[in-house]
């Protein structure tokens, strides 16, 4: 049993403490967490804004999505194969190493034989190479893979892993979700080095208003009371983008992107404001690509800086170790909502 | 950039495929049949148009009706017309002809085979042009498609992808003989075709630019837009798409869409896969009524929209566009899945949202006996209601002549809502009253007749059952030939019949008519899935019920189950007594209650079980799937000489009280007899537990594998929760609880070491048991059952039989577990 630090000593520590953190000026006990940046759109634009936050935060890390990867549910016929890749870009656009991520749908797991996860790892990495080297990229010694498994596909996901770190030759890392952490018993933990927990979807928008599906504390809270003893180093990713939830006749959801509450407030010639962040659709037109009549209702779910300076403090007084940010994503209408500032 | 979208194209294009092949069937995997789940009453084909068959509702792909009169080739038709010959000439002459065939005959060869009798030298000299065409098109017909994507799955990078087969042919010598062939063509029709081959060759080949360039060329300026037309624009279309121009490639599409009978399917595959339509552009640009309703029903037809919105628009200045009727059914057919679900209590809408079945049946309990079927809730009042309202205006404006869609469809929307007696007055005006109309309104007459009453009262019962006797009075629906007016009958159809039947059954349910609402559905051995003793009794009262009703006369038929063996659906006339009396019994001997059963099975005329002596003895092994003389062993069974080597169920019970009666005595010599004869009773009924190897013994089950009953949780143990008896939940009682207490008797009676320890193993597995079923909430407080990690906790801390079993190491027996029952193997090795 050690004896408790005499008086004076202590209190030394505490001051030297109080002259760390206001020289780092918020950056909290456990010093600043390094930021990075995801890259989720197929078509790539990285304008003046994008390079002025990533440099500003001090970035060095782009999380950038190569491509996704999906099998038709019927398995046999239409195996696993890539969509959405990445369209050519100029890689010289930002100074950043970029950090290939792949998100793979659940369902390319179930029932997945061995020898497909090898087959998959091999073309995961290859294509990985070839996204990389067509756009001219430096090489990353990672490859950051996202996949909402679940208990059913655990073993096979796992294995894919460590296949494909044989395969690459690459550090793997991955995403955990929030639920993940939680119920680890049946989720199990896996095979990486290192993780990206993503603190956000904290419910699902279709639950109707009333709490904000993309990050509600209290559910977070709920989620992580066990997270300082999960046996994995984990980062963790923050969100900064907001949608529009659209509600029909039928109550039925359906989710626009790259929607602000302003977007609605700024269109009075079709939303009709009803009270508690709802607005009514007051004549029949396309929003964003999407046909929306007369008597829908839509709601704008958000982050905003005070949440998401709540949910760092949060994170900061339960993890108690350093830790990386992962902002999810470097994308111009989601950056100007916030200053530099309110992401350091 | 071309990849993708040609796999979207090639994913449209197998979407497509399976949509066609199938029918209302999804792709892909089985036994989904996605038009299941809710009653289906309201006949959407009633908008009487064959062409827009397809855009009805449906869930799997495109709706597929059994009227196909309106299914004609185009393409045969427009050869038909061209060639002066009938339609099934045509059909034969272009899939069924033979290209070499054809070329003999243009050599001056004879009449090829029968059936091409037509194909005289006359007719080719006169059709030269169009037979030669003929046959260039067979030589080609191999090449078309489109194959090859998946191989390219996994390059980046933008070259054009290899889409053999029709790159197997060489591209410019083959587009320089078709440019020839057009050149030469003798008319428009010809010049058409040969053009439309070259449009669709080049898109193929993934000459994207080319293929627009043709259309333009030797398409377009012929001015001359049949069927063919379309067919050779939805080809450039899709070469549009390839390059890129989408909102061009959209708007041909559309036109096809628009224009075409045969490519309707197709065009909207198309233009549904694509992420920015503009269907704006599609209204500003439409040209005619047609075109412009038809912009509006691809407005309404997706999921996620209003359909009555475009209705509106579509009435305002079309009122009897077929489009507009179109949209109504698909609107009626949206509510009846939300109003009228088949399982009520498994419908996440009528539980308010709840999702999770487990959730749902605890529900359901709770909702108790709600009448069926219910008003509309929060979710669909409001579009009921616009439903309601729109279908009646146009059903008494004086601007829609077409008034008897809208009369019929009205009567059925406020049915839907109970307001029957305006339902009634628009299904009395309405006045087509042949074919489609007919039926559907007769259906619907019945529909109210059946729902509307409060109660089904003898004297509702009896006039229900003279006016619709026909339907009530048997099970399975006759065959009907088509009617007199050509329309096939839909009078008997599957979801009419269940719709009324199961409102009967709701009816009587409520008014604790359980044995009548019980054989609507079911026959008396479905109670083995939920032996429910006060059931029995009642079902036993209807059954032997003097001076039943003209329809309990019939309800009473369903108490005798079908034949295995009769594909006809015979019911087998079974001695009901005999049957009631066995499930009787069996539930006696679940319960312990050995004198009840005993009574229950002497009753019996006809044996029913068979069952082995080694019932009474205790698992070597743990096999529900290997044979009983494998998994069982057996101890002191020679002390009672009335337990047969095997014994029907009145042996069985027989033997049961006479063990008991044993049990009783104490003391002297007879005290360790006591003690053998309670541990007997004690592993019976364990054995005959959930996880006993004689589970099936009660649960009428023939044997104890896997693959033979139900042998999960219980869940509900009432059988009387839920809305009506269409569907219950199984549920046999699991007496843990019983043996173990006739094991602790024993114990307490016992003093040799060895039959000690076998009686503390046997409750060891009660307490095993008892803490699966969370019935022992003292001993594993706090511990929620099966939380994971949990695994040490049940086999080390808390299993007080496995520390007492320890403290047997010197006897045999012992020697006999610690290396058989792994888990005592584990706790032994691993006790803290």
């Amino acid at each position: 049993m050690r004896r408790p630090p005499p008086p004076l000593l202590l209190a030394c520590l505490l001051c030297a403490q109080a002259v760390l953190n206001a020289a780092c000026g918020g950056a909290g006990r456990w010093g600043a967490h390094p930021k990075s940046f995801y890259h989720w759109k197929a078509k790539v634009s990285i304008g003046e804004t994008e390079r002025r936050y990533f440099a500003g935060l001090g970035c060095e890390r782009l999380y950038m999505r190569f491509f996704d990867v999906d099998a038709a549910p019927s398995g046999g016929s239409a195996p696993a194969a890539p969509m959405a890749k990445v369209e050519p870009f100029d890689g010289a656009a930002l100074a950043a190493e970029y950090v290939p991520t792949v998100f793979i749908t659940n369902r390319t797991f179930v029932k997945m034989p061995p020898e497909g996860r090898v087959r998959l790892a091999r073309n995961v990495s290859s294509l990985v190479e070839s996204v990389r080297s067509q756009n001219k990229l430096a090489a990353s010694g990672e490859i950051h893979v996202d996949c909402d498994w679940t208990a059913g596909t655990r073993d096979a996901y796992f294995a894919f892993l460590e296949e494909l770190r044989a395969a690459s030759g690459k550090d793997v890392s991955c995403t955990l979700r929030l639920h993940q952490i939680k119920f680890r018993g049946r989720a199990g933990v896996p095979p990486v080095a290192k993780a990206v927990l993503m603190c956000y979807a904290t419910s699902d928008p279709g639950d109707g208003p009333g709490r904000n599906s993309i990050l509600d504390m209290a559910l977070l809270k709920d989620y992580m009371e066990d997270a300082a003893s999960y046996p994995l180093d984990f980062d963790v990713a923050l969100p900064l983008y907001s949608w529009a939830v659209v509600t029909n006749h039928l109550g039925e959801v359906k989710l626009v992107n790259d929607v602000a509450a302003r977007d609605l407030g700024a269109d009075a010639a079709h939303f009709q404001y009803a009270g508690g962040g709802e607005y009514r659709v007051k004549e029949d037109f396309f929003f964003r690509g999407l046909y929306l009549n007369k008597g829908f209702s839509v709601r704008v779910e958000g982050v905003s800086p005070e949440l998401l300076r709540e949910a760092k403090g949060y994170l900061d007084g339960k993890l108690r170790r350093g830790y990386g940010i992962v902002y999810y994503h470097l994308d111009r209408p989601f950056l100007e909502a916030f200053s530099i500032r309110d992401l350091e | 950039m071309r990849k993708r979208l040609l796999q979207t194209i090639l994913l449209a294009a197998a979407l497509l495929g399976c949509a066609l092949q199938t029918g209302v069937l999804a792709c892909g995997g089985g036994d989904y049949t996605p038009d299941t789940g809710f009653y289906n009453l309201f006949m959407q084909e009633i908008i009487d148009d064959a062409r827009y068959y397809p855009f009805l509702l449906t869930e799997g792909g495109f709706y597929r009706s059994a009227d196909r009169g309106g299914g004609k080739n185009e393409n045969i038709e427009e050869w038909a017309a061209y060639l002066g010959i009938a339609y099934d000439d045509a059909r034969r002459l272009v899939f069924d002809s033979a290209s070499a065939a054809l070329e003999k005959l243009l050599g001056g060869a004879p009449a090829p085979e029968a059936g091409l009798g037509f194909l005289t030298p006359e007719f080719a000299a006169k059709h030269k042009a169009a037979l030669h065409y003929l046959v260039v098109a067979k030589g080609l017909e191999p090449y078309m498609s489109v194959g090859g994507a998946y191989e390219q799955a996994w390059d980046y990078g933008d070259g054009v992808p290899d889409l053999r087969p029709a790159s197997d042919l060489d591209y410019d010598e083959t587009r320089a003989m078709l440019q020839k062939e057009w050149r030469e063509a003798p008319d428009k029709e010809l010049k058409l075709r040969y053009g439309y081959q070259l449009v669709r060759f080049a898109h193929y080949s993934g000459m994207y630019d080319d293929a627009v360039a043709f259309f333009e060329d030797c398409v377009a300026p012929l001015g001359h837009t049949p069927p063919m037309y379309y067919h050779a624009l939805s080809q450039k279309a899709g070469a549009l798409r390839g390059r890129g121009d989408v909102a061009e490639a959209n708007a041909d599409f559309f036109r096809v869409f628009a224009h075409s009978n045969n490519l309707k399917e197709a065009a909207l595959v198309s233009i549904r896969f694509t992420d920015d339509v503009s269907f704006q552009e599609f209204l500003e640009k439409a040209e005619g009524d047609q075109e412009r309703n038809d912009a509006y029903l691809l407005l309404g037809f997706t999921a996620f929209s209003n359909p009555l919105n475009a209705v509106e628009k579509i009435v305002a200045a079309t009122p009897d566009a077929i489009q507009a009727k179109v949209l109504m059914a698909r609107a009626v057919n949206t509510l009846e899945r939300l109003l009228l679900p088949t399982s009520p209590y498994a419908s996440p809408y009528w539980l308010g949202g709840i999702d999770d079945y487990r959730d749902a049946g605890e529900a359901a309990g709770k909702a108790g006996r709600r009448r069926y079927p219910e008003p509309p809730n929060d979710k669909t009042r409001a579009f009921l209601g616009d439903a309601m309202r729109l279908s009646a205006r146009l059903a008494e404006s004086g601007d829609v002549k077409g008034k008897d869609f809208w009369l019929i469809t009205s009567a059925y929307l406020h049915f839907l809502d109970g307001d029957y007696a305006t339902a009634r007055k628009h299904l009395g005006k309405v006045a087509d009253q042949g074919g489609k109309y007919r039926v559907q309104g007769r259906n619907l007459g019945m529909y109210i007749d059946v729902s509307e009453p409060a109660a089904i009262t003898p004297e509702v019962e009896g006039a229900l059952f003279a006016k619709y006797r026909d339907l009530l009075g048997r099970e399975r629906p006759p065959r009907q030939a088509s009617s007199p007016d050509g329309t096939p009958e839909d009078w008997f159809s599957y979801s009419t019949r269940s719709f009324v039947r199961d409102v009967f059954a709701n009816r009587y349910y409520l008014q604790k008519e359980y044995a009548k609402s019980f054989l609507l559905h079911h026959d008396i051995d479905g109670l083995r899935l939920h032996p429910d003793l006060g059931l029995l009794d009642q079902l036993e009262a209807f059954f032997d019920k003097p001076g039943k009703t003209g329809f309990e006369k019939v309800i009473v038929e369903g108490i005798y189950p079908y034949r295995d063996d009769d594909p006809g659906r015979v019911r087998e006339k079974v001695d009901v007594h005999g049957r009631i009396d066995y499930i009787r019994g069996v539930v006696h001997l679940a319960d312990a209650d050995f004198d009840k059963a005993l009574t229950a099975f002497s009753r019996m005329k006809k044996r029913e079980m068979e069952i082995p002596r080694d019932i009474f003895g205790y698992n070597r092994i743990e096999c529900f799937d290997c044979a009983g003389a494998d998994v069982m062993a057996t101890d002191y069974l020679e002390d009672f000489p009335y337990i047969a080597e095997t014994m029907d169920e009145k042996g069985l019970a027989d033997a049961l009280v006479r063990l008991r009666e044993a049990g009783k005595k104490a003391g002297g010599g007879d005290g360790e007899l006591a003690a053998k004869a309670n541990y007997l009773v004690g592993n019976f009924v364990y054995n005959t537990t959930r996880t006993g190897y004689y589970r099936g013994v009660t649960r009428f089950s023939p044997s104890s594998s896997h693959e033979n009953g139900a042998y999960y949780g219980a869940d509900r143990a009432d059988i009387l929760d839920g809305t009506y008896f269409m569907s219950f939940h199984q549920y046999h009682k699991n007496n843990v609880a019983a043996a173990r207490s006739y094991l602790e008797k024993a114990l307490g009676q016992a003093k040799d070491r060895e039959l000690r320890a076998r009686i503390v193993f046997a409750l060891s597995k009660c307490e095993l048991e008892e803490y699966y079923d969370g019935t022992d909430a003292a001993a594993f407080a706090g511990r929620r059952r099966g939380a994971y990690g949990d695994d040490d906790g049940i086999l080390i801390t808390d299993r007080r039989r496995f520390e007492e079993l320890a403290g047997y190491d010197d006897t045999e027996f012992y020697g006999e577990v610690a290396s058989r029952c792994k888990y005592f193997e584990y706790f032994i090795n691993n006790r803290l």
